[in-house]
């Protein structure tokens, strides 16, 4: 989806307004991103995993991925 | 009068019902997804079910009674309990000198109000926060009075890595009265509704270790904590070291000591006669399973003095079933008990456990029964 922020925690407070419950499920009690979650802006990993500062520039692409583990 | 079981496993939840004479997995909900902990309010018929997907974190979810007609409702997501912004500048340490992240990473224990206090539900966590609801989990309240008490920063993780409370026992005379118990941290209880707790661990100890941490109530670990209905008074707790009881409202506890082992996880009381409680042991904490590859269950009728292995129904070679805390319950008449383990065999006695019938030996890893 197309969303306005020029930060990932902007970009994700936009995703998060239309789905609330979705925030529980990407970030933890404290709004960190959950342990086995990964976050990256055109294909880099943002480094900022507490408050999600890094930078959005327009026409930027924010993938939220998770790792699968476990047996 | 208990119609269901509901279990817990690594990879669903399996309700249990008997037809005729024989008892079978009818249900399953949440399959492939990890359901920790569940809930049966018989207050108003709703289910709660807990699941732990680790990525995605802690969830709950709700299940409204049935209708009249018997037209089953689906289950719902609701809001898990969650931790307040952790304090910027806080200097936040367990009883490792590891920094708590407040952040529910459990649901240990879930247990329902008093009988007048419709709606209200306990929850018990990971990394050691007790939480109420009051409108059946649309919302929830940290127990700020337990959360910021100074002592908590004592509690430390045991076989997790991280404190938790798995036990919550509301008083049958006065709601008011709660009380918790903690691995590691002991039994706290509060009898003004939550506005203060004191320490209640008191006479539990550790058989290794300098005598000042061994009896140090902060540093027990119960592994689970039951109250007798009829006799609330009366208390049973299986402690990682030993068993122990309290006949006096948990201000003091002793030692009991069980053959073929006193190490165990689950207990359960009778509800009307304090003096019966069933264990199921282990050979010790370094050597989680049961004792020569027999699986049994013990039960004592005489407070502790002395007890018998029940084996009727259960596997006596090769058997490494393990059940843990919340893998042993029993109804509320005291005749039905249902047991689930690690190895997901789950058995049901429908007489005071002298003998037990295999329900299933396929089911995954039991984390918790619930009779419903």
């Amino acid at each position: 989806m197309a969303c306005d922020g020029a930060t990932v925690r902007e970009v994700l407070d936009e995703v998060f307004k239309s789905q609330e419950r979705l925030m529980t499920y990407v970030l933890d009690d404290q709004s960190a991103v959950r342990r086995h979650m990964r976050i990256l802006v055109d294909g880099v990993a943002i480094r900022d995993l507490e408050k999600q500062s890094d930078p959005v520039k327009p026409g930027s692409v924010v993938w939220v991925m998770q790792a699968l583990s476990g047996g | 009068m208990v119609k269901k079981v509901m279990i817990s496993t690594r990879k669903g939840l399996f309700e249990v019902v008997k037809t005729g004479s024989k008892w079978a997995v009818k249900d399953a909900s949440f399959v492939g997804d990890n359901v920790t902990l569940t809930l049966h309010d018989p207050r108003d018929g709703t289910d709660y079910a807990a699941l732990n997907h680790g990525h995605f974190g802690v969830k709950l979810h709700r299940r409204d009674a049935p209708s009249k007609k018997g037209g089953k409702k689906k289950w719902v997501e609701i809001t898990t309990p969650k931790y307040p912004e952790k304090p910027k500048d806080l200097v936040d340490l367990d009883g490792w000198g590891k920094p708590v992240n407040w952040t529910t990473q459990l649901i240990w224990a879930m247990e329902t109000g008093g009988p007048k206090e419709k709606g209200v539900i306990w929850a018990g966590t990971m990394p050691g926060g007790l939480f109420r609801s009051r409108d059946r989990g649309e919302t929830w309240e940290l127990m700020e009075s337990l959360w910021r008490h100074p002592d908590r920063n004592k509690w430390l993780g045991g076989g997790a890595e991280i404190p938790g409370i798995h036990s919550i026992c509301i008083d049958p005379r006065d709601a008011n009265t709660v009380r918790v118990a903690v691995s590691c941290g002991g039994v706290w209880v509060t009898k003004d509704a939550g506005k203060t707790w004191a320490q209640s661990a008191h006479g539990m100890k550790f058989d290794t270790g300098p005598k000042s941490e061994a009896e140090s109530p902060d540093g027990q670990d119960p592994h689970m904590m039951v109250q007798c209905a009829a006799d609330p008074t009366k208390f049973w707790v299986q402690h990682h070291a030993s068993i122990f009881k309290s006949v006096n409202d948990g201000v003091t506890w002793t030692e009991v000591k069980a053959k073929p082992s006193s190490f165990g996880f689950g207990v359960v009381v009778h509800p009307k006669d304090p003096k019966t409680a069933w264990f199921v042991p282990g050979i010790k904490d370094e050597k989680r399973i049961p004792v020569g590859g027999k699986l049994v269950v013990t039960r004592t009728k005489d407070g502790g003095k002395t007890f018998k292995s029940l084996t009727k129904g259960l596997p006596q070679k090769h058997a490494y079933d393990v059940v843990f805390r919340h893998g042993l319950a029993i109804d509320d008449t005291g005749k039905k008990l249902v047991m689930g383990s690690t190895t997901g065999n789950v058995w049901v006695s429908e007489n005071g456990g002298n003998s037990w019938v295999l329900v299933s030996s396929t089911l995954p890893q039991v984390y918790a029964v619930r009779w419903a």
